[in-house]
């Protein structure tokens, strides 16, 4: 009696252990996939990669004057890619052969810098933050110098032409931290 | 004190799980008990992915379709969760089935249990509703063609149909208010349902206990934990398994061309609805929508009934058969009508054509969406490439008389050359040789305007006349001619063979616009197989360019008529490429080549 009793118990036992793990491999197989497909953007910190997009001709820009141009490219979203899209903007001073690039988008909270009304710089119309001709920081709430923006001068002869890539950067921080 | 008892003081957890756990089991364990448990796990899966889907998913007209797409193929993980979400739907369909046909079989509806039955008919009609509506999500054409099937016979319904086709449609055609309605009521109602319905069913299951069949040994008592739970727990297990070696087999599920309102497709339900679809084929006519919805609503009734007509204390089989015989008819019906329908799909040549090509037209689909879809969506991108455009501007314009690889209408049926391999010199060594073959003169109104060139004429006074071509004249006209199609365009090739045509063709056919017989019908040779002389004869086969006013006479009955009213100059151009391209990029024909 105590046998069978003995048996029985252990026949429970097993049973158990077999339906403790039944039920964890189910919840396993149905939680996994889901979760791993969620988590994905926690997982992957990839940076989106950054293309060189042409902004101007040379021949458009003259030595020493700040030009604003427009950064038009492709956008894409997810599974949608639209084209020709207003990305935003950059400034660009010519130096000879050389080509630097400024953000446009102010370093204290996104605006868009503006020349100076002396023409000596540049200047944010919303918190009048103000900088130098080359990008430095002159006076305002500003934490930093305008954001310099890789550029290019690509082709030969008259058909030379600045290419940007468009970095954008964190507001608000002395440091320069880029948006992914 | 452990944590265990903190908690418990304040939640009396453990008394629940006890309820839970050792509920008793009279009669002991069984097999036949597992279907309620399994059906539970698979719920479960399917609410856990279901979820994790909505994460990607975009209901929209303009961007369901590129979310499954990027589900697909950009989700780490993503096709496995839509596959497991697709195949666990089937398999809760197949074991909701089971389920029904144990409780029935077990006399398990019986007093008091009715109610536990009726919440069970009702979660059986919701999940069918989950499938129904789940179908349409990805906005592919299968999905949305059968949809509108099943919407459409909702509609033919007297009195209230239009109304509640107008309501799950969100108005009175598909679109993307169709999408969100559809939408909502498979994430949010169906499942706020699911789980009252369920609740209910399983609060009066509980209350009831499980029905032992006749002769089961009731001194023998197990309690729900271990001994059902792992048997539960195994075949879910198993069930899960099969879903996920299904959709590891079609590596997620799957997914047709977008959704297009204009192309007609010969949409088929999932498999489960086959049946009912194959009712609603074998009586086509004004009794369709009164079959498809009266035998199901019998059928409802019936099962709803099946308590209250089955009152006897017993649940013995035998004495019950009577009462269950529509049950077993029907789910022969449903096993007959279903395998009816695939057979006669399988049977039917023109319907796997017709599938081949949509087929084509998902996978082009698909190849295009690697590059990023527009925002106004697949449509539209799918209108753009000029690939896709171009058979499809072929087979609206081209395909009823023309064949060209695999589009255009049966040999019997077609009424103008095959366009395979036209342009070639193998088509002009086969042309002349014998215009009046089947693919190439043969069936048009053109027969016997053109001689061969390398059999006598049956006619013997003109016999006398005639003189054959050399196999060398042939071969230097077939290369010149071939060569007149060429892009770039060298206008110096073969300048001997050039010769050679205006000396020999131009008694019937323009050559650089000089003829010998102003009233012959031959076509302009030069540039013929062009680009520039596909395009002008599209527009218009009469302007000299290619073929002669003559050409469009009345008199010619089935000439090819002029498009140039129907399609703007972008689709002229676009199609006069896709034919050139494809004209001379399939292989040739071999019955044209060999004759």
């Amino acid at each position: 009696m105590a046998n069978d009793r003995g048996a029985r118990s252990s026949r429970r036992e097993a049973l158990g252990r077999v339906a403790f793990a039944a039920s964890g491999a189910l919840a396993v197989a149905a939680v996994v996939p889901a979760a791993r497909m969620v988590a994905t953007p926690a997982l992957d910190a990839k940076r989106s990669a950054q293309v060189w997009i042409r902004v101007a001709r040379l021949d458009e820009l003259s030595d020493g004057v700040p030009k604003r141009v427009r950064v038009v490219g492709d956008v894409a979203d997810a599974w949608t890619v639209s084209s020709e899209e207003a990305l935003g903007a950059v400034w660009l001073l010519r130096d000879g052969d050389e080509v630097r690039a400024l953000a446009a988008a102010c370093p204290h909270l996104g605006c868009s810098i503006d020349r100076a009304a002396d023409g000596a710089g540049f200047a944010c119309p919303c918190h009048g933050s103000s900088f130098d001709r080359d990008g430095t920081r002159r006076s305002g709430p500003s934490p930093r110098d305008m954001d310099r923006l890789p550029a290019r001068v690509v082709g030969s002869g008259g058909e030379r032409v600045v290419e940007v890539r468009l970095v954008r950067f964190r507001t608000g921080l002395a440091r320069r931290e880029a948006l992914g | 004190m452990t944590v265990g008892d903190w908690l418990d003081r304040r939640t009396g957890f453990r008394r629940l799980r006890d309820a839970i756990l050792d509920e008793p089991i009279p009669g002991g364990a069984r097999l036949a008990y597992v279907f309620g448990g399994v059906l539970v796990a698979a719920l479960a899966l399917e609410a856990i992915t279901g979820v994790a889907l909505m994460t990607v998913y975009a209901p929209s007209a303009t961007t369901a379709w590129g979310s499954v797409v990027h589900l697909e193929r950009a989700v780490p993980g993503g096709w496995l969760v839509r596959g497991l979400h697709h195949f666990g739907a089937q398999a809760m369909v197949v074991t909701l089935a089971l389920h029904l046909a144990q409780v029935a079989l077990y006399g398990a509806y019986k007093s008091p249990r009715e109610v536990t039955w009726w919440l069970g008919v009702a979660l059986l009609f919701a999940t069918l509703g989950f499938a129904l509506t789940g179908a349409l999500l990805p906005w592919d054409a299968n999905g949305y063609w059968a949809t509108r099937v099943a919407t459409n016979l909702v509609g033919a319904v007297p009195l209230v149909g239009p109304p509640t086709q107008r309501l799950l449609q969100g108005g009175s055609s598909f679109g993307t208010l169709t999408l969100t309605r559809f939408y909502t009521l498979h994430v949010a109602v169906l499942p706020a349902l699911v789980a009252t319905l369920l609740a209910a069913h399983v609060a009066l299951f509980r209350r009831h206990g499980v029905t032992p069949p006749p002769g089961a040994d009731l001194r023998r008592h197990d309690r729900y934990a271990p001994a059902q739970l792992a048997r539960d727990a195994l075949c879910a297990l198993a069930v899960v398994a099969v879903v996920f070696a299904l959709a590891l087999r079609a590596h997620g599920a799957p997914l047709d061309a977008p959704a297009d309102p204009a192309t007609l497709y010969p949409a088929r339900p999932a498999w489960y609805f086959r049946a009912l679809f194959e009712l609603v084929e074998r009586f086509d006519g004004p009794l369709a929508p009164l079959v498809a919805t009266l035998l199901p609503a019998l059928a409802t009734l019936y099962l709803l009934a099946l308590p209250l007509l089955d009152r006897a204390p017993t649940r013995a089989l035998r004495p019950r058969l009577p009462l269950l015989a529509p049950l077993g008819a029907g789910a022969l019906a449903i096993g007959v009508l279903t395998a009816a329908s695939i057979v006669a799909d399988r049977r039917d040549a023109q319907l796997q054509k017709t599938l081949a090509l949509a087929s084509n037209r998902a996978e082009a689909a698909l190849a295009l969406a690697a590059h990023g879809i527009p925002l106004d969506g697949p449509l539209a991108m799918l209108r753009r490439d000029p690939e896709t455009r171009g058979a499809a501007l072929f087979e609206r314009h081209c395909a009823n008389c023309h064949r060209l690889g695999n589009l255009g209408p049966n040999p019997e049926r077609q009424k103008a050359p095959d366009l395979t391999g036209w342009g070639t010199r193998e088509f002009v060594l086969a042309m002349l040789d014998d215009p009046d073959a089947d693919g190439r003169f043969g069936k048009t109104p053109y027969r016997g305007a053109m001689p061969s060139f390398v059999r006598p004429p049956s006619d013997p006074v003109r016999a006398k006349a005639w003189k054959p071509l050399s196999d060398d004249e042939r071969d230097a006209i077939a290369t010149f001619l071939a060569a007149e199609g060429d892009e770039p365009y060298d206008p110096s090739h073969h300048a001997a063979a050039a010769k050679l045509v205006a000396a020999r063709c131009t008694s019937c056919h323009l050559f650089r616009g000089r003829t010998d017989d102003d009233d012959a019908l031959g076509p302009e040779l030069s540039g013929w197989g062009s680009v520039a002389w596909i395009r002008a004869q599209i527009a218009n086969p009469g302007t000299k360019a290619t073929y002669r006013e003559a050409a469009l006479a009345d008199g010619r009955e089935g000439h090819m008529p002029r498009f140039d009213d129907e399609l703007d100059k972008r689709d002229l151009d676009l199609l006069a490429r896709w034919v050139f391209r494809h004209a001379r990029g399939s292989r040739l024909d071999d019955s044209i080549a060999g004759r």
